[in-house]
């Protein structure tokens, strides 16, 4: 029996030594020998028959044996797992070859200039509104402070739809919706489509995008304005912007003024975008006019206000290098790929 | 408005270079268009005389020219025509460097030596007349620099004048504002007229029938004047203001127009009847042939200036053809008026008639200003034209025009501007800008405004006017202290972000488009019988045919939008909007604005890559997105039933409904008849969702519901299906026989073919059986599992394939 277990611990040692590579046969020898019905277990199995004595040498040498069959087998498991590693390591990639494109589309540049500007105002505690596109006349011109025959009415081409109602031209009429739902103290942006009759070109659309803004609180001055208009012109285009109000006219603010921000091309050095002004036009702003607070019944002796607001397309063209307003909508997919 | 940097240094004496003026006005709220240098690179050109015309001898189209500049003769090879011997024109000789970098040499032209080059208009860079030499007035000095006769350089700006400032629509209007920035002194011009009598009354009568709308006519007569054209300075400053000289009378008076802001016109005193004007409303009907050659029909709420007989002028907007002058004209009477601003506004939009008259008329002129006006141009004429003024004016103003007075609350200014201003600053600027000052004894100060600022009418407008003397740049921004506003979420906003960003992520592209549509779209979608049409919104005013309407669909832009970038060879597309549609409400003063989500697919669902070739898009592809997109805003009782409306393909589209019946969009193949139309090479699938039902029906609260402990089993079978029983058939069954215990039913293969009798089809199911409290042994999950084949035998004769 002796002999059966040391020819047993030879052919063990042979065949575990012939493992190449299949991390499986370690397991199939270990079975083969250990197992339930291996052939050490089946001698160990059957040392009950033997005599103490007996039992005491053949238990001893067969436990032996177990143990370094174990030892064997864990030891040429390392020896295999060096080797795939060695092998894995020379796996070699041309890892110029092109990788998977992600399918993944794009927002319009209109869609983000419009997320940065609501991030902004939303940062600065305003609230996001929208109202109607088709408008009345009441709402986009009259509550404006901007009468029939007020020749204010020029500077903005007007489609109507039939007496009294418009396409808004301006999304300012926001404005006034919301005061007349709301009481002061008001903080509101309202983004939003327009429209003129102007004729299409480089710079003008028929559609085009406004964002309105309104303020109206006790004590709110022109300085806050001012200041409100420097943290976004800052936070869109860059901290180290220059802007700049000078007067101009809006039937529904008073003073009313025109904001512009230092060229962000030529740093104000003068250029074809800013038409060698060294200033680029953005924003019509100004103090809500008591004309405007009076049509919506709120008491001018009581609240000030301010109101602001400009074209996104015109943000947008400047910040992306845009020449053309025309772009935004062809909808080319070499155009919307930019951004 | 057009203005000229010499001009205005007239009035107003600055110390401002060009782009330093530029500055100023633009921070008076005084808005600088352009710029244009004129007569720069000029330097050297001098007057000279043609003394003799010849031909060239070996050049048809040339001639030779000897040209006195004074001093010496040159011999100039010319290619113009319009000049004939004794013409005075621009010469510049050897050395001079005219506009382009072009110096000046002698050289050879075809034989004949030319020692320099007669000039044109544009050459001088001065206007833009190529068509000949520019020939100057006889008298002109020879020898002399041609930039001192033309008074040149100068620099032309154009102004953008807001509507609020009709004072600054003329040249002294500009100049006070200078001025009062600067504070330093402006002048008005020099007007020399002695003529205080009566005579002007046995001469001419004015009847002003109408004094609403006219409430002051003023008038004057010059006797003998010789019309001609224009000295070269007139006629010179009003072409660089954008004018066109016509004869001296009448650039007397737009030069007038452009320096003071006063409309004029001058009539051939002859030509009026009686010798007498009236001022009233036009009759309905009444015909009228103004200077443009054109005949109006008026109507009794427009004015007009008559004689006895007939219409002599629409008031303040166009004189008559009656009554022009011309070259024959010997004596003049000339018309300064102050009209009603609206009324003219009424006529000159009604008529579509605008003239520099009416532009300044409608804005509001000044009624005082009307009188220095008469008197200017008056003076001017006779200047120019000769002949004597008939002694004394007429001016009919029946009720006197009383000044605007306005209280200026001091404490009012710091309120709105948020600056510390002290009464007394507030009436120095208030001065400067020609406002009278009055302080009364509570504080407040009493304001009274000048005939020129008519619009000033209110406690803010002057709050405003102080504002830009300060200076908008001195005002420095303050920080708001104001304390945070609570709001509730947008949920719209929310979800428009969140559906924009799935459909980003699932490889859309966002596309805007504008938000029209039109007859032309409505017939090549064929859908001029369904609500796309009936209920479209028509635009009043449209730019052109194509936007004639708004939109109904998203879809007829998309279809333009795929068809384009096909054209440009792209054809892989995905593309999605969100945006509004217009349908008529019954009974509602506004359409609905309805917020639409449409969007369109077409070529391969990816980009082709070496390691696996892409498939095209298909309905299930679309289906995935959309099913994707409603599982993600946790809609859970959808169901898609077959077919959809007219612009999809009837077998291959479907109508997506939640809570049993209600539809909230619909996807497919585009109608076949439709992809033909927009020239589709390939299948275009197409979806159109309500954004405001995905709002309605979107579940924003998520719970957490834990995973079950216990293993899975998979049991996977061929059910081989009648044909006519469907997916969702057969799944429902499945999960109505398995109930709670089947946690996920997959399909994962559908066929055929051979080995599949006619008739049927094979669906492959994976189904997972789990339990959420305890482990299923094999013969429970049998048990179960031969529950639900049995129950699919028994409903719809399905058939058990045979691995």
């Amino acid at each position: 029996m002796e002999k059966e277990l040391e020819k047993l611990r030879e052919t063990a040692k042979k065949e575990i030594a012939q493992i190449k590579e299949k991390k499986e046969d370690l397991e199939l020898i270990r079975v083969k020998y250990l197992g339930r019905k291996g052939l050490v277990t089946k001698i160990l199995r059957i040392m009950k028959d033997l005599s103490p004595q007996e039992r005491k040498i053949i238990g001893k040498l067969a436990n032996e044996i177990k143990e370094e069959i174990n030892l064997l087998l864990s030891l040429k498991q390392e020896e295999l797992k060096q080797l795939i590693y060695k092998k894995d390591l020379k796996e070699d990639l041309d890892i110029t070859l092109p990788g998977k494109p992600l399918v993944r589309g794009k927002l319009h540049p209109l869609t983000k200039i419009l997320e940065e500007i609501k991030v902004i105002f939303e940062r600065l505690n305003f609230d996001i509104v929208e109202g109607p596109e088709v408008e009345t006349e009441y709402y986009n011109f009259e509550a404006l402070n901007t009468p029939e025959d007020h020749p204010a009415r020029d500077m903005q081409a007007t489609f109507y739809i039939s007496d009294g109602i418009v396409l808004r031209t301006q999304t300012s009429p926001v404005q006034i919706r919301v005061m007349e739902k709301n009481t002061p103290p008001l903080r509101i942006i309202a983004p939003g489509r327009c429209y003129r009759s102007d004729a299409i070109d480089a710079s003008h659309s028929p559609v085009f995008h406004q964002v309105e803004g309104l303020v109206v609180g006790k004590e709110i001055t022109f300085r806050h304005l001012k200041s409100i208009m420097k943290m976004f012109f800052r936070q869109l285009f860059g901290e180290d912007i220059e802007i700049r109000l000078t007067p101009s006219f809006f039937p529904f603010t008073e003073p009313s003024a025109e904001v512009s921000v230092c060229c962000v091309l030529c740093k104000g050095k003068g250029c074809s975008v800013c038409q060698q002004t060294g200033w680029l036009e953005l924003f019509g702003a100004g103090m809500v006019d008591p004309n405007v607070f009076k049509a919506v019944g709120y008491d001018p002796e009581k609240w000030t206000g301010f109101a602001f607001g400009g074209g996104i397309e015109r943000l947008a063209m400047i910040k992306y290098g845009i020449s053309d307003i025309r772009l935004f909508y062809e909808n080319d997919l070499r155009f919307l790929k930019q951004f | 408005m057009k203005i000229t940097y010499r001009w205005l240094k007239e009035y107003v004496d600055f110390d401002l270079s060009a782009e330093q003026l530029a500055d100023k006005l633009v921070s008076l709220g005084i808005n600088v268009e352009s710029m244009q240098s004129i007569g720069e690179g000029i330097d050297g050109v001098i007057v000279g005389k043609i003394l003799s015309v010849e031909a060239h001898p070996h050049a048809e189209r040339l001639t030779v020219c000897k040209v006195d500049t004074g001093k010496e003769e040159y011999n100039i090879v010319c290619g113009a025509k319009n000049m004939k011997q004794g013409d005075v024109v621009p010469v510049a000789l050897e050395g001079v460097v005219l506009s382009e970098n072009k110096l000046i040499k002698p050289v050879n032209i075809r034989g004949v030596k030319s020692e320099g080059m007669m000039c044109s208009a544009k050459e001088l860079g001065v206007s833009d007349d190529a068509a000949g030499l520019f020939i100057l007035p006889e008298k002109t000095p020879l020898g002399k620099e041609i930039k001192e006769v033309l008074s040149l350089p100068d620099v032309v700006f154009d102004l953008e004048i807001t509507p609020n400032r009709p004072d600054c629509l003329s040249v002294i209007g500009v100049a006070r504002e200078i001025a009062a920035v600067l504070n330093i002194p402006f002048k008005l011009p020099e007007i020399k007229l002695k003529s205080t009598g009566k005579e002007i009354e046995k001469q001419l009568q004015v009847t002003i029938k109408d004094s609403l709308l006219c409430p002051r006519y003023l008038a004057r007569v010059i006797r003998n004047v010789k019309v001609s054209s224009s000295p070269l300075w007139l006629q010179r400053r009003l072409e660089m203001v954008g004018l066109r000289a016509i004869n001296n009378v009448v650039d007397a008076t737009n030069y007038v127009l452009m320096e003071l802001g006063h409309p004029l016109h001058a009539f051939d005193y002859d030509l009026i009847s009686n010798h007498h004007i009236i001022v009233r409303r036009a009759e309905e009907k009444e015909k009228f042939g103004a200077l443009d050659e054109v005949e109006y029909t008026l109507t009794k709420d427009m004015l007009v200036i008559t004689d006895d007989n007939k219409a002599v002028a629409l008031a303040g907007i166009m004189g008559g053809s009656n009554s022009q002058v011309s070259e024959g004209t010997c004596n003049l009477l000339i018309e300064s008026a102050y009209f009603d601003a609206i009324n003219i506004r009424r006529t000159s939009k009604k008529l579509g008639l605008s003239t520099e008259s009416s532009y300044r008329f409608e804005r509001g002129t000044d009624f005082e200003m009307a009188e220095k006006a008469i008197n200017r141009v008056t003076s001017l004429i006779k200047e120019i034209a000769g002949g004597e003024v008939v002694e004394g004016i007429i001016d009919q103003y029946p009720q006197k025009i009383v000044p605007q007075q306005i209280i200026l609350r001091l404490e009012q200014v710091n309120r709105i501007l948020g600056i510390e201003i002290s009464g007394k600053q507030i009436q120095v600027f208030l001065k400067r800008l020609g406002f009278e000052c009055n302080l009364e004894k509570n504080s407040n100060l009493k304001v009274v405004v000048p005939a020129f600022r008519r619009e000033v009418s209110r406690e803010i407008d002057l709050i405003e006017e102080i504002a830009r003397i300060y200076k908008y740049d001195e005002i420095s921004p303050a920080v708001p202290q104001w304390k945070s506003l609570e709001y509730s979420p947008n949920q719209e906003f929310l979800l428009e972000r969140e559906v924009k960003n799935f459909f980003v992520g699932a490889g859309f592209y966002e596309v805007i488009n504008y938000s029209f549509s039109s007859e032309d779209e409505f017939k090549k979608l064929g859908v001029e019988d369904s609500f796309y049409y009936t209920k479209a919104v028509k635009v009043k005013n449209p730019l052109s045919r194509e936007y004639g309407f708004l939109r109904t669909t998203l879809l007829g832009n998309i279809f333009e939008n795929i068809s384009k970038n096909i054209s440009y060879n792209l054809y892989n597309l995905k593309l999605f909007e969100l945006g509004k549609v217009f349908l008529t409400k019954e009974n509602n003063l506004l359409p609905e604005e309805k917020k639409m989500l449409s969007g369109a697919i077409c070529g391969m669902a990816e980009e082709s890559y070496w390691q696996k070739k892409s498939n095209e898009v298909d309905f299930h592809y679309l289906k995935g997105v959309l099913v994707s997109l409603l599982e993600n805003l946790e809609i859970k009782n959808y169901k898609m039933e077959k077919g959809s409306n007219i612009l999809f393909h009837p077998g291959q589209s479907a109508k997506i409904i939640i809570n049993g019946n209600q539809q909230i969009g619909q996807l497919g193949k585009v109608f076949p008849w439709i992809a033909e139309k927009y020239n589709f090479d390939l299948p275009v699938y197409i979806f159109e969702l309500s954004l405001g039902a995905l709002l309605k029906s979107q579940n924003t609260k998520r719970r957490y519901l834990p995973v079950s402990k216990y293993p899975a089993v998979t049991r996977d079978v061929a059910l081989v299906v009648p044909k006519e029983i469907s997916y969702f058939q057969v799944s429902s069954q499945i999960k109505k026989t398995g109930g709670e215990v089947i946690s996920q039913i997959k399909l994962f293969d559908v066929y055929q073919g051979k080995q599949i009798d006619e008739g049927y089809r094979s669906l492959a199911y994976s189904i997972v059986y789990q339990s959420k409290e305890k482990t299923l042994t094999d013969k429970e999950v049998n048990f179960i599992h031969n529950d639900v084949l049995q129950s699919l035998k028994e409903n719809f004769k399905v058939k058990i394939r045979d691995k």
